[in-house]
């Protein structure tokens, strides 16, 4: 899983800027999801909430 | 209707094969979710952790052996970091809520937009930055850092639910209250919370199950074997040769009992209808 490999390789191999590039990967991947999922699903929340 | 079926059939109208295939589909998914339960409570009572082997022997050693290692402390932690996170991410969550659902101000849409990614945001990537600062600031090895992770963690998710509950609550309470002379902190606390309570417990819940399951952000944040919490102190007894079953079946067992000991004494708070005859 890539969240455990953020982890080990900060915390156990010490390497630390390949870990940050694994986890902005990672985040990239979750901000075009989030995008999806909010033009999709949360617009609509976001109008009956507010 | 189409073609003269309605389209809501209820059990009753389904045929014997469809009502069969249903009540299979519903024990299989009960299995999935059940055995591995009560596999892991019968485990902890059997010397090799096993269901299978020493069928016959019962003991509480694999209990005795956890509390001798200090798993109650490790009890005690869980404890503390996830009830004051809980407590302080609810409070702050029920003022945002509060504000989304009733004030315009600037930026509304953008910052509640954020709230909703912060839900699907991987925390994870987080834990560079946050080690680095923490370490600067002395909060590794803390329970205030560890508080002060897990409040952000779950403030997202927490806002999100309670605007969900807030906007089922009439405005009309709280100008009624706002026109008897309550000043905002007063329809919040004394009016809007007592209304809520059902909403806050969910939250609250959830939000504390949240924090009791985290894994990573512990291991990383919390070395020193006395401040670990119970995700880490079940893994101790994975060693890099062998694994203590027995031990293991025990701790997990212990991991899932306090959760379930504070919950279900208030799972009777959570009762819809509190704002039915509120108003007129």
């Amino acid at each position: 899983m890539l969240a455990t490999e953020v982890y080990i390789k900060a915390f156990v191999d010490f390497r630390l800027g390949y870990s940050s590039a694994i986890g902005m990967v990672m985040a990239l991947v979750m901000a075009i999801f989030g995008a999806v999922y909010l033009r999709l699903v949360a617009r609509r929340q976001l109008e009956e909430s507010l | 209707m189409i073609g003269g079926i309605p389209l809501r059939q209820s059990a009753r109208d389904l045929g014997p094969l469809a009502t069969a295939a249903a009540a299979a589909l519903a024990i299989i998914t009960l299995f999935v979710l059940v055995y591995p339960t009560i596999y892991v409570l019968i485990g902890s009572f059997k010397p090799g952790g096993g269901l299978l082997s020493q069928a016959g022997a019962f003991t509480f050693e694999n209990y005795l052996k956890i509390f001798r290692s200090g798993f109650s402390r490790f009890i005690l932690n869980s404890l503390v970091i996830c009830a004051t996170a809980t407590l302080v991410s609810t409070l702050l969550s029920i003022m945002a809520a509060y504000a989304f659902s009733r004030f315009d101000f600037p930026l509304k849409r953008t910052l509640f937009t954020g709230v909703l990614f912060g839900q699907v945001f991987p925390w994870i990537v987080l834990i560079n930055p946050l080690f680095v600062v923490f370490a600067a600031l002395h909060l590794i090895n803390s329970y205030v850092g560890m508080i002060l992770t897990y409040t952000a963690f779950t403030i997202p998710f927490s806002v999100y639910m309670l605007v969900g509950y807030l906007v089922t609550v009439p405005k009309s309470l709280d100008e009624a209250a706002v026109l008897d002379g309550a000043s905002r902190w007063q329809v919040i606390w004394l009016v809007i919370c007592p209304v809520m309570l059902p909403g806050f417990v969910a939250t609250a819940t959830y939000a504390f199950l949240l924090c009791w399951t985290e894994y990573l952000f512990a291991l990383a944040f919390l070395t020193q074997t006395d401040l670990k919490t119970l995700p880490l102190g079940l893994y101790q007894y994975f060693g890099d040769d062998n694994v203590d079953w027995g031990a293991v079946m025990a701790a997990s067992v212990v991991t899932t009992l306090p959760v379930f000991l504070l919950f279900l004494p208030i799972q009777g708070g959570i009762s819809p209808g509190r704002t039915v005859g509120a108003v007129k």
